[in-house]
């Protein structure tokens, strides 16, 4: 702990305070993360440990990297490379105009540390703006794995109780519990869709019925044919049949034709039928994706 | 305060230097299963203590079983039985049984398992199905637990067992199971309907777990020993030209080992658990006795060291100083052998009191020109003085040894 300034607080997290710290011998600035254990009378949270798990595995640009460890008496102290903000904050400071070019990166980097993520076998399980921090470069990185978990195969019965409601893909909202990477796909196109909107997050429900009515008003109620299986689920219940409106183009009307269309394979009610992050990757949209950002290797 | 490192290759980067490496330790990071190297198995940490290796190996199942059958109870999936047994297996092997209590361990490995593993446990379910266990084994009546300070006490000890696993292996908490692997071979093999072979199979890798197998060889390898120890029990050939096996990259010679260290495991009496918890109770006494004795000589020879040092140990300022030491008496490192050096010395060299000496020291020197030198020579000081404690604790290893001995021949 010696080793570390603290400069000033950042906020809560999900199981203890961030802090911004220097770290006295090289200077370098760090995000600490404390993990208070006196009060706490289940010990190490699962959430910290999840975290600590997982992110000690995942090295990658686009992912926040997890430096140390420290344990002490009380309490135990996660050190994270530190970035300036995240995107929701980034999202307020904008004024409600945001550069095409900085939606298409940001994207781009999202979906690549998604990508990173999946191929190693780790869903995030919370991607909303709060957790995707920015840096002063423009680079985007995915946060707070708290919630996040390694998945097998085969594939074992997940919490539903997982994703703000607002970036949960109706199969969650369903009740489904057999969930794989296509989760974190939904909420990627969520977070597309309010990047494009200058953070107008596109579907902010409620309660699960709201959020499922926004979600069909906009896409169409999913029957048997468009989604097979979709009445087994757990907790389905048949809704107004709602026509898709087919009204991308006016929900995000700044969104280029081809982002439209990666958009609307992100936003596919069937899990089965989302895009995959390495395929959204390839996708014609980022086709014109400046060069510095595609080529630059973790 | 002690630091596992998660990342080594940024500590590098950042140019830090060669001295401030060395207080981590290397973790390898794989979301494969560790294996160890053939001396952690020759020299354990127990053995060091002066525990013998049949009692440490029975101490292992013991453990295991009582693991096993708490996660029975306590209705978790049987990955996280396994989960919890592979903790309970590696922390030993960084850590002794003679000062770490294997119940304990035990308790904070299933505990552990059941968050990992996604089925989380409350501590007090785990604490009542341990004394249900025990009073079972025991044949006494069945009482409920109390819940009084003993009962605080053992849950704060679970709590800080689960952190001391956390940080013994390095948060590398994901075991990779050769459970799975067995179906998906026996599919390959297209003998995946033969339900005696899956489950007989099955039930060999859960006993395997009580065996040293899984630190010692991949789960691939254990998955095609747990197979073709089937197959021969049941007298069911197996596709031998070319080997099954081979077909997975394992060799034979590594199956026939797995194999008889699982047929080990059934030739071994019947654990007595009072008995071994004698021998480690008589085993931590003389450890914790000789702690005491470690702790005083080295207080005395702090004491002695400073007197030596500076004659001018007369002012008030320093007797005070010397007193305040005494009060809070360093006690050998408990927590690692190997990083115990470094981190006294980290420890010592960042002390405000050896600074505060720095000065003490340097207004008797009438102001000497060139401070540098003065600080450099103090800086050989420390470290030589770091050096002789290391030493320090190595004799006093020796002596353990020595008393050890000692008590044999009574």
């Amino acid at each position: 702990m010696q080793k570390y300034e603290k400069l000033e607080k950042i906020g809560e997290g999900t199981y203890g305070t961030v802090f911004k710290a220097k770290n006295k011998e090289t200077h370098e600035i760090v995000a600490l993360k404390r993990v208070r254990l006196d009060d706490d009378d289940e010990g190490v949270p699962s959430s910290a440990l999840r975290e600590i798990c997982l992110l000690k595995e995942l090295k990658h640009k686009n992912i926040v990297r997890l430096y140390d460890v420290l344990h002490s008496e009380k309490k135990l102290t996660l050190v994270f490379e530190h970035c300036d903000q995240d995107l929701k904050k980034y999202f307020d400071s904008l004024n409600g105009e945001i550069d095409l070019d900085v939606v298409k990166s940001f994207m781009y980097q999202l979906l690549r540390g998604l990508a990173f993520c999946h191929s190693h076998n780790v869903l995030h399980r919370d991607l909303k703006p709060q957790n995707l921090l920015i840096n002063k470069n423009g680079e985007l990185k995915l946060a707070d794995f708290g919630l996040a978990r390694a998945f097998g195969i085969p594939v074992k019965c997940y919490s539903a109780e997982v994703v703000t409601l607002w970036y949960r893909p109706p199969d969650v909202l369903f009740g489904a519990k057999l969930y794989t990477t296509s989760i974190d796909m939904w909420s990627a196109g969520c977070i597309f869709a309010e990047l494009a909107n200058s953070g107008r997050p596109l579907f902010p429900g409620s309660d699960v019925d709201d959020q499922l009515k926004r979600i069909f008003k906009l896409l169409g109620t999913p029957n048997e044919d468009t989604w097979a299986g979709v009445t087994q689920l757990p907790d389905y219940k048949p809704l107004a049949a709602y026509q898709p409106s087919l009204g991308l183009a006016q929900v995000v009307p700044r969104l280029p034709a081809r982002g439209r269309d990666l958009l609307t394979r992100l936003l596919t009610c069937n899990p089965a039928l989302r895009m995959p992050a390495d395929d959204a990757m390839a996708h014609a949209y980022f086709h014109d994706l400046n060069p510095s950002v595609k080529n630059d290797r973790c | 305060m002690t630091t596992t490192t998660v990342q080594n290759p940024t500590k590098t980067n950042n140019a830090a230097p060669a001295k401030a490496q060395k207080n981590y330790g290397k973790i390898v990071l794989t979301l494969h299963n560790c294996l160890l190297p053939e001396s952690t198995f020759k020299e354990t940490p127990s053995q060091a203590d002066g525990l013998d290796i049949e009692t440490e190996t029975d101490l292992r199942i013991l453990g295991c079983e009582m693991i096993q059958t708490a996660g029975i109870l306590l209705k978790l999936p049987q990955v996280a039985m396994a989960t919890g047994q592979m903790y309970l297996q590696r922390f030993y092997y960084s850590k002794s049984f003679v000062r770490y209590p294997m119940e304990t361990t035990a308790m904070g490995s299933i505990y552990l398992a059941s968050k990992v593993e996604e089925k989380p446990c409350r501590i007090r379910d785990v604490i009542n199905v341990f004394h249900h266990i025990k009073q079972v084994r025991a044949q006494k009546p069945i009482t409920p637990l109390i819940v009084d300070q003993n009962y605080i006490e053992l849950k704060n000890q679970v709590i800080k067992a689960e952190r001391r696993i956390l940080k013994e292996l390095g948060f590398c908490v994901h075991v990779k199971h050769p459970h799975k692997l067995i179906v998906v071979y026996l599919q390959l093999l297209q003998y995946e309907k033969n339900k005696q072979l899956m489950q007989m199979a099955w039930n060999y890798m859960n006993d395997a777990l009580r065996t040293d197998v899984f630190m010692r060889f991949p789960p691939e390898t254990i998955a095609c020993a747990c197979i073709y120890l089937t197959s021969r029990k049941i007298g069911l050939p197996l596709p031998n030209n070319p080997h099954w096996f081979l077909l997975f990259k394992v060799t034979e010679e590594d199956i026939r080992d797995v194999c008889l260290k699982i047929l080990h495991l059934y030739k071994r009496s019947k654990v007595n658990p009072e008995e071994l918890d004698g021998k480690v109770d008589g085993l931590r006494k003389i450890y914790q006795a000789n702690k005491y004795i470690q702790a005083q000589k080295e207080r005395e020879a702090k004491i002695e060291e400073k007197k030596a040092e500076s004659p001018t140990a007369s002012t008030s300022k320093d007797s005070k100083r010397d007193s305040k030491k005494d009060k809070s008496p360093k006690t050998p490192p408990l927590s690692s052998k190997y990083h115990g050096s470094h981190k006294k010395r980290e420890r010592r060299s960042r002390s405000p009191y050896d600074r505060k000496r720095d000065y003490s020291n340097k207004r008797h020197k009438s102001r000497s020109r060139d401070r540098e030198v003065d600080r450099s020579r103090e800086r050989r000081l420390d470290d030589k003085r770091s050096r002789l404690s290391s030493r320090k604790y190595d004799d006093y290893d020796r002596s353990k040894a020595r008393d050890r001995d000692d008590k044999r021949k009574h």
